[in-house]
C-alpha cells in the first residue's frame, strides 16, 4: 500500500475578477484547469519531490491532500484511508507544512504555540509537554522555545512549522516549498535535515513540493514532474532529472 | 473531557495573546462605571413619578435599564465573535493551520469564541455589581436559577445570529454589514432602554422576531419581580422558536459557505 495515492484528480479554478469586470461581463468566467487528471503514487518511506514550474498546481495538489481544497473529481487515499470520505481520520495521519510562516500566534512563545496546536490534536498536559520537549531536542529548538514567535528568525520559524507538523507523530508529511525565504546556507541545512532526520532516522514519508531543480536533485529519491495539469513522469530521481526539460516545454513564448 | 481540555487550550491562548488585556479591562471597568452612573442620574428624572409602562418590571427605571444594558452586551459579542474569529484567522494566516488538524471546523470556531463570552460575562457581572453595591439596586425576590436558564437560552439564540454572520464573512471575506442591521434593530426595538410597550404597533410586532426582546423580557421579570419560569413561558417560547428557526438556517449557511470556500480554494485568502 502506497503512503499517498491520487487517481484522476481534477481541479479547475474560476479566477477571481474585479467587481467592475463582473458588472460588464457577468457571465464571462475565466477558468483555469489546474489539475487535469493527476495520478500520483508515493511509496511509504520515500522522499518524493513534486517538481514543477511556478503555477503548475503543486500547492493546489498539497492542499487537496490536506483537505483545504476540494477536488472536482478523482480519488485520494492516504495509507489506505479514503481522504475524501474520512478527511479527519486522514488528517490524523498527516503532517502539513504549508510554508506560510505567518500561521502562528505572534504574541505567544514558540512553546505556547506548540502547546496550543498539540491540543488540536488531542495532546494535552504532560503528554504534550513531553512530546514538545522531544521534538525541540531533535530540532535543536530548545533555546527558542521561550521566545515569542514574532522574535524568531525565518529559519527558526520554518523549523517550528516542521515541529508543529510532527506533534501528533504522523507517518506522512506534506511540505510546500520548505526552503522558500531561506538563504542558500540555511536552505541547504533544511534540506539535509529533512533527508537525514525526517526520512532516514524517523522513517517518515515526505511529499515535498518545489520548483527548485537543485533541491530536488540534492535530496529526493523519487520525483514526480507536474506541468500543464498532468504528472509527466514519476519514478526514480535520476531518470526524472533527465526529463526536466519537458517541464518548461511551453515556456518559450513567455517573456524571460 | 477532551473537549474541555481543548476549550482550556483556546482560552489560555487567547488570554496570553491579549497582553493588553489588563489595561484594556481596567479601562472598560471605568467606562462601565461611568455608564452605569449616567443611567443612575438619568433615572432620577423619573423619581416620584409612576410610570405605567414600567409597572410589569417593578416600576423603577434604574433597575430596568441596568438589566437591559448588562444582558444586551451578549448580543454584540455573539454576533461578532464567530465572524471576527474567522476574519482574524484569515488575516493572520492561522485559519488553514487550525483546519489541517482533526479538530472539526465547528469546534474550532465555537472554542475560539469562548474567551470573548467569558470576558463579556465578567463585564455583565461587574455592571450588575456596580448597580448593587454603589447605586443601591436590590434584587430581593430574584429567581436566579430561572435567570441562568434564560441566560443559556439567550446565548444560544444570539449565537445563531453570529454563525450566520460568520458564514457571510467566510464566503465573502468582508465584514458582514447585516450584523449591524440586526444589532441596530435590536437596540431600537428590543427593549434595551425602554419597554417594548411604548413602541407603535408595527414596532412591537417586529420586536417579537428579535431574540433580544424575549431575552430581556424574561430576564427582567425573573430578576426584578421574582417571576417563576411558568410566568415567563411566553418569552421562553419566543427564544426557543427563534432558535429552532434560525439554528438550522444559520448552520446551513455556514456549511454552504465552507463548501464554497473549499471549492474556490480560498480558505486562507483574505
Ligand atoms: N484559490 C484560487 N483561485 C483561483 N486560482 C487559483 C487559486 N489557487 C491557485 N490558483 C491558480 O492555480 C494555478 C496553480 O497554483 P498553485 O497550485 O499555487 O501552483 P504552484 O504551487 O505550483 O506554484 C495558478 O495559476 C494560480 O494562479
Ligand atoms: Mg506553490
Amino acid at each position: 500500500m502506497p503512503a499517498i495515492e491520487l487517481r484522476a484528480v481534477r481541479k479547475r479554478f474560476t479566477q477571481p475578477r474585479p467587481l467592475s469586470a463582473i458588472l460588464r461581463h457577468p457571465l464571462r468566467f475565466e477558468r483555469i484547469q489546474v489539475l487535469d487528471g493527476v495520478d500520483l503514487s508515493v511509496p511509504r518511506g520515500s522522499l518524493t519531490g513534486l517538481l514543477g514550474p511556478n503555477g503548475a498546481g503543486k500547492t493546489t495538489l498539497l492542499r487537496i491532500l490536506a483537505g483545504s481544497i476540494s477536488p472536482d473529481a478523482g480519488e485520494l487515499s492516504l495509507l489506505g484511508i479514503d481522504a475524501l470520505r474520512h478527511p479527519r481520520r486522514a488528517l490524523g495521519k498527516l503532517g502539513v507544512v504549508l510554508g506560510d510562516e505567518r500561521s502562528f500566534f505572534w504574541r505567544l512563545t514558540a512553546e505556547q504555540n506548540l502547546q496550543f496546536f498539540a491540543a488540536l490534536h488531542d495532546l494535552h498536559g504532560k503528554a504534550a509537554k513531553q512530546r514538545i520537549r522531544e521534538l525541540a531536542q531533535r530540532f535543536g529548538l530548545e533555546g527558542e522555545l521561550g521566545k515569542a514567535f514574532r522574535n524568531l528568525s525565518t529559519g527558526w520559524r520554518h523549523r517550528l512549522a516542521l515541529a508543529r507538523a510532527l506533534l501528533h507523530d504522523p507517518e506522512v508529511l506534506l511540505m510546500d516549498e520548505p526552503t522558500s525565504g531561506l538563504d542558500p546556507g540555511a536552505a541547504e541545512r533544511a534540506c539535509g535535515f529533512i533527508a537525514e532526520q525526517l526520512v532516514a532516522k524517523m522513517g517518515k514519508t515526505v511529499l515535498l513540493a518545489t520548483h527548485k531543480l537543485d533541491e530536488a536533485r540534492q535530496i529526493c529519491d523519487r520525483l514526480a514532474l507536474l506541468a500543464r495539469g498532468h504528472i509527466l513522469y514519476q519514478g526514480s530521481a535520476s531518470e526524472a532529472l533527465a526529463r526536466t526539460s519537458e517541464l518548461y516545454a511551453d515556456r518559450a513564448e513567455e517573456p524571460a | 473531557m477532551s473537549l474541555l481540555r481543548k476549550c482550556w487550550a483556546f482560552v489560555r491562548k487567547d488570554f496570553l495573546t491579549d497582553v493588553s488585556y489588563r489595561l484594556a479591562f481596567a479601562g472598560q471597568l471605568v467606562f462601565t462605571f461611568f455608564m452605569v452612573a449616567a443611567f443612575y442620574f438619568f433615572a432620577r428624572m423619573f423619581e416620584g413619578h409612576e410610570i405605567a409602562s414600567l409597572a410589569p418590571y417593578g416600576g423603577a427605571y434604574f433597575p430596568f435599564v441596568l438589566v437591559g444594558v448588562a444582558f444586551s452586551s451578549y448580543l454584540g459579542v455573539a454576533i461578532r465573535s464567530f465572524a471576527d474569529t474567522i476574519r482574524n484567522a484569515q488575516v493572520l494566516g492561522t485559519l488553514e493551520a487550525l483546519l489541517v488538524t482533526p479538530t472539526p471546523v465547528g469546534q474550532v470556531i465555537v472554542l475560539s469564541s469562548v474567551y470573548d463570552f467569558l470576558a463579556t460575562s465578567l463585564r455583565v457581572v461587574v455592571t450588575l455589581a456596580f448597580g448593587v453595591f454603589i447605586f443601591g439596586v436590590r434584587f430581593p425576590d430574584a429567581n436566579w436559577t430561572g435567570a441562568l436558564l434564560v441566560l443559556l437560552l439567550t446565548i444560544v439564540s444570539f449565537s445563531f445570529l453570529g454563525v450566520l454572520s460568520a458564514g457571510v464573512v467566510l464566503a465573502f471575506k468582508r465584514a458582514d454589514p447585516s450584523s449591524w442591521l440586526v444589532q441596530g434593530l435590536s437596540y431600537l426595538l428590543g427593549g434595551v432602554y425602554y419597554p417594548v410597550s411604548v413602541l407603535p404597533g408595527w414596532g412591537q410586532t417586529l420586536a417579537q422576531i428579535l431574540p433580544i426582546t424575549h431575552a430581556l423580557e424574561a430576564m427582567r421579570r425573573l430578576l426584578l419581580t421574582g417571576a417563576s419560569l411558568a410566568e415567563v413561558s411566553g418569552s421562553l417560547l419566543g427564544l426557543i422558536i427563534f432558535s429552532a428557526a434560525a439554528g438550522p438556517v444559520s448552520l446551513l449557511v455556514f456549511w454552504a459557505a465552507l463548501r464554497r470556500v473549499r471549492r474556490e480554494g480560498s480558505l486562507s485568502q483574505f
